[in-house]
């Protein structure tokens, strides 16, 4: 792969602007954005582990560490992140293949439709295959005429896998994208099959993304709390137990111990994928395809590739096309008789609220994490920065630490006023809910911009700094407008994720502010499944809104078209190389 | 525009040398990394002269686009001072430097257009609107963009938006022009095209301007001076002649031009002359080693004549005492057009590689063949003691 060097020259191309010291504006950026991290991410996370380890969290641990069944759970947790992990990355795999390796007509509808599980919240996958699978879901008692109940690892792998495999297919959809057709026609000029080829060149150089992928599924799947609830059944998980202990029992001391059995592994395989496998994984993605590669020509692995595809996509319309019946029938999966009541009860009735809190508070907090988020990345770019690789890391633990862990360590961190008075007690406030939103959000913000700054190269600001521009005039006349399409489409989907998430703002709702997810979940345990549905519905609609926007607004090009970007990089593709 | 500066702050009065603009003293750059300590400048000392032309030679990782970027203020030595207009200016950040780069991937503004990349550090200095259309107008025809004002850098063919950069950071009227490796994206013909113009412009102006390659023709064809650098350190700096005709070490000898080591022994040192034995002769030639480092001798390819012996039966009986004579048979020949390659093996089983230029006088179809016995000669002030360094970087 041509990309080899690459990875030398982007690392020292962006080596410096003569200092980021001295630069007033950007010093105090820096400050805010360090600040926002320790507040709101290390300490809570900090807080909870001291809490554990507390008078009564020790005897918490001592009773739990004996109890069988807290091993269990946690062998439950591991087993599940580990099948979720493997499903969801082949499942993505095969996805990306098909997407990208086969020219069978609809792929774009295959596109849009294995992307719908990042506009929905995750459990909402849970809730429909409930309905569909479960004791008493129309499959299951309609077609198989059975009593099965789905409810435990089976139906969890179902749900988690597909709502989390559109994280490894866009991976794959990337690196296949990159893939030097050249090296796989060298493989069969040399005489190698297709299945050959397959094993031999495509996927050890896609083996980084492959252990990448699972790594990261494995990850969002423990931390899965809505799924778990819904659908755990016996089936225990750390995350359904944290959920139990806080909601069912207000045990803030056994919450915190399980939250740290949840948080060691879940920052052990994230810090392993950032550190270890991230670089790997640039090296073959930065790669550009010399030509676009051939299709698969084999009939036996069209026919797997076409089928497999086929079923995972029927399987995803079935799930969200009965979420839709679900909100326009009185009782969904009982009683099938249309109706506009759940929907009216969203936008017009009690739902209103959740609607309208969720919505202000994810805009609320969208910018916050864009700006935060784009000054944090613009510091991990430079290299005249001491410490940059601590604050790139620290910058994606709001996504390492799982989000029930988030949420918790933030009520016991801001239970009372912090920081002498500075920080006024947050407990029960629309400001955590915020706060969660934006620490959930920004390290996705931070990875687009540093991508999109890294793309830049910095003789683009060099060029400005050595015509007489400072860094901030630089920042705003060179790089802003160069990356503003990359930024706003991180914005939208931070936007997405805010409106999604669940796990971080479960413990941090009160009456006077709702948020939709949690509505959900409130619902749907309570056996309310079309109400349930019905937000779902309109969750997700206001999401592609907002998706809609971005792509109205961009027409539909990836990032750079618009501004050259992409030619720019082309031409940092074939560059005579100077010095290494 | 005229950007000409007279050289009024004189630093070196008295000296034949105009100006000096700028100067280092010691520069010493060391980075730091994960994987070990990379010392790419040790202990530069070097001169830059009012309205030259500066070019640093040398092959990939040598320092020189370290040098560069020392200069134009995007690295801070570890050591040692940068000097300009006699003020010290070592922690200086690169905005504030009276010096503009031109980059090797000319880094236009892909968002601006023509006319806003080039005004776009006049904006920066708060020149009138009206000066900077005038301005810009000016530069655009000298840089033979006329029309070319509206268009995005992407709408440009490579050399002109080689132009467009250059013009970019010639309209600020920089003391010192730094470009580093500005033609290397560009395809042959283009390149030696563009060659020329710089060099028009540069002169036209009389801005002072230092140039970064590793190409030495461009070195070669461009020049007031040529600092040659390998591993960090300056192997010599001196004009396109100078450089070529008195290597002072091998590294320079073999990396300007193509250098034939001859086997060598030192006979004698004196004071900047050594005497040297080869091939069973003595000859005293003057000695770049101050400080005794190990010698070899080198003559340039075409400074040796290849003659066959068989085509002039008087030759055997000639003898002249300004050359050294050598028989051997002509073991290969590649046919060049405007010359052709020798390579001949002596009779003590040594290789050697001449080159014989092709004019009207001289007849290609002439020369001996392969396999012919032919006679080397080396003219004895054709031959020059280098420094025997091998520390030859990659």
């Amino acid at each position: 792969m041509t990309a080899l060097p690459r990875r030398g020259i982007t690392r020292r191309a962006r080596s410096s602007i003569a200092g980021i010291r001295g630069q007033g504006v950007f010093g105090l950026a820096v400050l805010v954005a360090v600040a926002l991290i320790v507040l709101f991410v290390v300490y809570p996370t900090v807080e909870i582990v001291v809490r554990s380890l507390s008078g009564e969290g020790r005897s918490q641990w001592e009773r739990l560490f004996h109890a069988s069944e807290t091993v269990r759970t946690f062998r439950n947790t591991m087993l599940l992140g580990a099948v979720v992990g493997a499903v969801g990355t082949f499942v993505g795999l095969v996805m990306a293949f098909v997407q990208v390796r086969t020219t069978f007509p609809g792929r774009r509808l295959l596109h849009l439709l294995v992307l719908i599980p990042i506009v929905s919240p995750p459990f909402s996958v849970a809730m429909s295959v409930i309905t569909l699978f479960g004791r008493s879901g129309l499959i299951s008692r309609e077609v198989f005429h059975t009593r099965y109940d789905i409810s435990g690892l089976d139906g969890l792998v179902i749900a988690i896998s597909i709502s989390f495999m559109p994280v490894a297919y866009l991976n794959f959809v990337g690196m296949l994208r990159a893939f030097d057709s050249a090296l796989e026609e060298a493989a069969t000029d040399l005489g190698a099959g297709f299945l050959y080829r397959l094993r031999t060149v495509v996927l050890p150089l896609l083996a980084p993304g492959i252990a990448s992928s699972f790594l990261l599924i494995f990850v969002s799947s423990i931390a899965d709390l809505g799924s778990a609830v819904l659908l755990g059944g016996e089936f225990d998980v750390l995350a359904s137990r944290i959920y139990l202990a806080v909601i069912g029992e207000f045990n803030l001391d056994k919450a915190s111990v399980y939250s740290v059995m949840l948080l060691g592994p879940s920052l052990l395989i994230f810090a392993a994928q950032f550190f270890w496998l991230r670089r790997k994984e640039y090296v073959t993605v930065t790669g550009k395809a010399s030509a676009p590669l051939r299709p698969i020509s084999s009939i036996p692995a069209k026919i797997f590739l076409g089928g497999f595809a086929a079923a995972v996509l029927a399987f995803i319309a079935l799930i969200y096309g009965y979420i839709v019946v679900g909100a326009f029938t009185q009782v969904w999966n009982i009683n099938f008789s249309p109706t506009l009541d759940n929907v009216r009860f969203v936008l017009r009735g009690a739902g209103f609220q959740a609607l309208r809190d969720t919505i202000v508070l994810a805009l609320v907090a969208t910018p916050i994490a864009g700006f935060a988020g784009l000054v944090i990345a613009f510091v991990i770019t430079q290299r005249t920065f001491r410490g940059r690789g601590l604050l790139d890391f620290a910058s994606v633990l709001g996504v390492a630490v799982p989000g029930t862990i988030i949420g918790i360590g933030l009520l016991l961190a801001y239970n009372e006023p912090r920081l002498g008075g500075l920080i006024p007690e947050l407990q029960g406030t629309a400001a955590i809910i915020v706060l969660a939103f934006t620490i959930r959000s920004m390290p996705g913000v931070v990875r687009v911009a540093v991508g999109a700054l890294n793309q830049l190269g910095s003789n683009l600001e060099e060029a400005s700094v050595s015509l007489g521009a400072t860094t901030f005039q630089t920042f705003r006349k060179i790089v802003l407008p160069l990356i503003r399409p990359a930024m706003f489409s991180s914005l939208i989907w931070s936007f997405a994720r805010s409106m999604t998430s669940l796990s971080p703002i479960i413990f941090l709702i009160t009456p006077q502010w709702r948020i939709m997810t949690a509505q959900i979940l409130n619902e749907a345990d309570q056996g309310r499944f079309s109400n349930a549905a019905a937000y779902s519905l309109v969750l997700v609609a206001v999401v592609l809104v907002a998706v809609g926007l971005l792509a109205v607004t961009t027409g539909f090009s990836s990032i750079g078209e618009a501004t050259g970007l992409r030619r720019l990089i082309r031409e940092r593709q074939h560059p005579n190389e100077s010095e290494p | 525009m005229t950007a000409s500066n007279p050289s009024a702050n004189a630093t070196d009065a008295g000296a034949s040398h105009p100006a000096v603009v700028v100067r280092l003293d010691g520069v010493q750059k060391v980075f730091d990394s994960s994987r070990g300590r990379h010392e790419a400048l040790r202990s530069i000392d070097l001169e830059i002269y009012d309205g030259e032309f500066l070019t640093i030679l040398g092959p990939s990782g040598c320092g020189k686009t370290t040098l560069l970027r020392v200069l134009a203020g995007f690295e801070t030595p570890t050591r040692g001072e940068v000097i300009l207009d006699g003020r010290r200016c070592t922690d200086m950040p690169a905005n504030k430097r009276p010096m503009a780069m031109v980059f090797q991937n000319y880094a236009l503004f892909p968002h601006l257009n023509v006319f806003d990349n080039i005004a776009y550090g006049l904006r920066l200095a708060k020149v009138r609107r009206a000066e900077i259309a005038e301005r810009v107008e000016v530069v655009l025809s000298i840089m033979d963009l006329v029309g070319l004002g509206k268009r995005l850098p992407g709408q440009l063919s490579g050399g002109q938006q080689q132009r467009v950069a250059l013009a970019r950071s010639v309209i600020v009227r920089p003391r010192v022009l730094l470009f580093d490796e500005p033609l290397s994206n560009l395809d042959a013909r283009l390149r030696d095209q563009m060659r020329g113009e710089l060099r028009r412009v540069q002169q036209q102006l009389g801005v002072t301007s230092v140039y970064v390659t590793h190409d030495q023709t461009e070195a070669m064809a461009m020049s007031d001076r040529i600092v040659v650098m390998s591993n960090g350190r300056l192997e010599q700096v001196g004009t396109p002649v100078e450089v070529y005709r008195r290597p002072v070490s091998l590294f320079v000898a073999d990396f300007i031009g193509k250098a034939v080591v001859l086997d060598c022994s030192i006979v004698r040192r004196g004071v900047g002359e050594a005497t040297l034995s080869l091939f069973g002769e003595q000859l005293t030639v003057s000695d770049p080693g101050a400080d005794g480092e190990p010698l070899t001798a080198v003559v340039r390819p075409e400074d040796l004549s290849v003659v066959g012996v068989g085509a002039d039966p008087e030759l055997a009986q000639r003898s002249d005492p300004a050359v050294i004579r050598l028989d051997g048979w002509l073991r290969s020949t590649e046919f060049l057009g405007s010359e052709s390659r020798l390579r001949v093996e002596l009779t003590d089983g040594t290789l050697l590689d001449a080159v014989a230029a092709h004019h009207a006088a001289a007849d290609p179809e002439l020369l001996p063949r392969i396999g012919d016995r032919v006679r080397v000669e080396i003219p004895r002030h054709a031959v020059r003691a280098v420094i025997d360094s091998h520390d030859v970087c990659e």
